[in-house]
């Protein structure tokens, strides 16, 4: 390649219309019919990644919606003057690639056969079958938990119209009216989010609602970046937010929407804002195409994240059992982009090869200030596994102008993340 | 839609290897495609990982374009050696080996001619 053609490229790529300037490339003979169930961070971002590697392939995404709204940053929704406008995207820029997007249910998968039963439309044929599916909620978990419950107690774990109703519930509280919020034991979605979103509820109140108080109740004593959450909320909440942990009775054992109150072993609350962020699983076509297993997760190999289960399927995203890395927007785009390489060396009778995979997680602790948390994998010998000596969290007791800089990161990393998936 | 194709510095490298990819090639998926695994070699899935923030457009996370492999080796391994260093950079460098750092210091290095 020369000079030229690299620079000829980087301008093409760097314009709105690149995908469309791609569109020939004898680089990619393969005509496999790759199908994607799930449209967020993940499988919109391997129907692009495809889409440029395979452009002679047949490349479906399937999702029931055809507009995704993003979790990251939809805590300064509840927190903050931040739209949900703001969080959400459709798949004109997965289009433009000339991936098939098909706004319609996919019902179940005959693993077998290598098709996807769909709502309202003809099955799809797979040679390799993407599952995206995120997480759902595993509903009675919690005892009283259920999908009508969570109408009173919004969970607000998946963005959207969840969210907006548990905005509505901290915009109806009167000042002095306490807000709760219940955290399971792990695995869950975004291990740092519910400390984030304590951290921006209470920011709401403290300037809203300043006689109000958020109360955490967690299954579990430690959590992600805890120092840093901590030492932020010493600093800003210390009157509006209080975490109980697992050995403080912080467990909340049964919720009971009818008297919108919630139970510990020892205690019962009642109050008129409750978040119930409930046990989880893997979206639920995993279970129809049996490659969950017990635990509700997806076991893979990570080298091309191709399920242990079932071949010809690959499973990336939250859905995954891929501890150590977290389930996360950033694993999810990159597990889509590692798989999207595996599956193209697949189809072009090669074999995958281990690379060294990534996270990056940003938590917002006030509108202005945020904190990460790193960490570096290898997926040699088929399993991930961190790489010692690498990773970790922001510094404690920082200059202002870190966390002011790692909001800026945290915000640029949104812009580029969501470009990657949905153009 | 206004907003420039991101799927990364790397993506955008990976495809930069077509070129050389044409060929007389016609049997689609059992011949091996030398083309794919030029554009899936090991620099090219280092580089995924960056690509999740690091896009032609970023600002506040830079961009690493125009920098030249050398600029980009040295910064990677000042970031990964340094004793105090805590950034985000800090703790991701010090994951790669100094063999990888020059296979993604000579990749995102537009100005890189093939061999």
């Amino acid at each position: 390649m020369t000079q030229l053609d690299r620079r000829v490229l980087l301008k093409v790529m760097g314009s709105g219309a690149a995908s469309l300037a791609l569109p020939t490339h004898a680089y990619a003979r393969s005509k496999a019919r790759i199908v994607i169930i799930g449209g967020g961070f993940g499988g919109a971002s391997a129907a692009r990644m495809l889409a440029t590697l395979l452009p002679s392939s047949d490349i479906t995404l399937i999702d029931v919606n055809a507009t995704y709204t993003a979790c990251p940053f939809s805590n300064l929704v509840l927190g903050t003057d931040r739209a949900l406008s703001q969080q959400q995207f459709g798949y004109d820029g997965v289009q433009q690639l000339g991936v098939n997007v098909l706004n319609t249910l996919a019902l179940d998968v005959d693993p077998v056969a290598q098709t996807v039963a769909l709502q309202d439309a003809e099955p799809v044929s797979y040679d390799r079958l993407i599952l995206s599916p995120g997480i759902d909620m595993r509903w009675n978990a919690l005892q009283g938990y259920d999908e009508a419950a969570a109408q009173r107690f919004p969970h607000a774990w998946k963005a959207g119209p969840q969210t907006l109703l548990l905005r509505r519930k901290l915009d109806a509280l009167e000042d002095g009216q306490p807000v709760i919020m219940s955290v399971p034991t792990a695995p869950f979605r975004c291990p740092p989010g519910p400390y984030e979103r304590a951290s921006m509820i209470a920011h709401y109140l403290k300037s809203r609602k300043p006689r109000s108080k958020l109360i955490v109740l967690d299954a579990k004593d430690s959590f992600s970046k805890m120092d840093l959450f901590q030492e932020a909320w010493r600093e800003h909440y210390p009157d509006h937010l209080e975490w109980r942990g697992a050995s403080d009775d912080g467990t909340v054992s049964r919720v009971d929407a009818a008297t919108q109150t919630i139970e510990t072993d020892f205690e019962s609350f009642s109050a008129p804002a409750i978040n119930i962020i409930p046990p989880q699983k893997a979206g639920f076509i995993a279970d129809r195409a049996g490659v969950s297993n017990g635990t509700g997760w997806c076991p893979i190999d990570p080298l091309a994240f191709e399920s242990t289960q079932q071949p010809n399927i690959h499973v990336i995203g939250d859905a995954t059992i891929a501890a150590p890395m977290p389930k996360s927007a950033f694993s999810a785009n990159l597990q889509a982009k590692v798989c999207a390489m595996g599956v193209a060396r697949l189809v072009s009778g090669l074999e995958p090869e281990a690379t060294v995979l990534s996270n990056t997680c940003y938590s917002f602790t006030t509108p202005e200030e945020a904190i990460s948390i790193s960490g570096v994998y290898t997926n040699e010998n088929r399993s991930l596994a961190s790489i010692s000596g690498a990773g970790g969290v922001s510094p404690m007791g920082a200059e202002k102008s870190i966390r002011y800089q790692e909001a800026d990161q945290a915000r640029s990393w949104f812009e580029t993340i969501t470009s990657e998936a949905f153009g | 839609m206004s907003k420039p194709l991101s799927i990364g510095a790397a993506l955008l490298l990976a495809c930069s290897g077509l070129a050389a990819c044409g060929g007389s090639v016609t049997d689609q998926d059992e011949i091996k495609d030398t083309s794919i695994a030029r554009v899936t070699d090991r620099s090219a899935s280092l580089a995924l990982a960056c690509a999740g923030c690091h896009s032609e457009t970023s600002t506040a996370v830079v961009s690493l374009n125009g920098y030249g492999a050398e600029a980009l080796r040295d910064s990677l391994l000042r970031y990964k050696s340094a004793i105090d260093g805590t950034t985000v950079m800090h703790r991701l460098a010090r994951g790669y080996s100094d063999d990888d750092i020059e296979l993604l210091a000579n990749y995102f290095d537009q100005d890189r001619s093939d061999p």
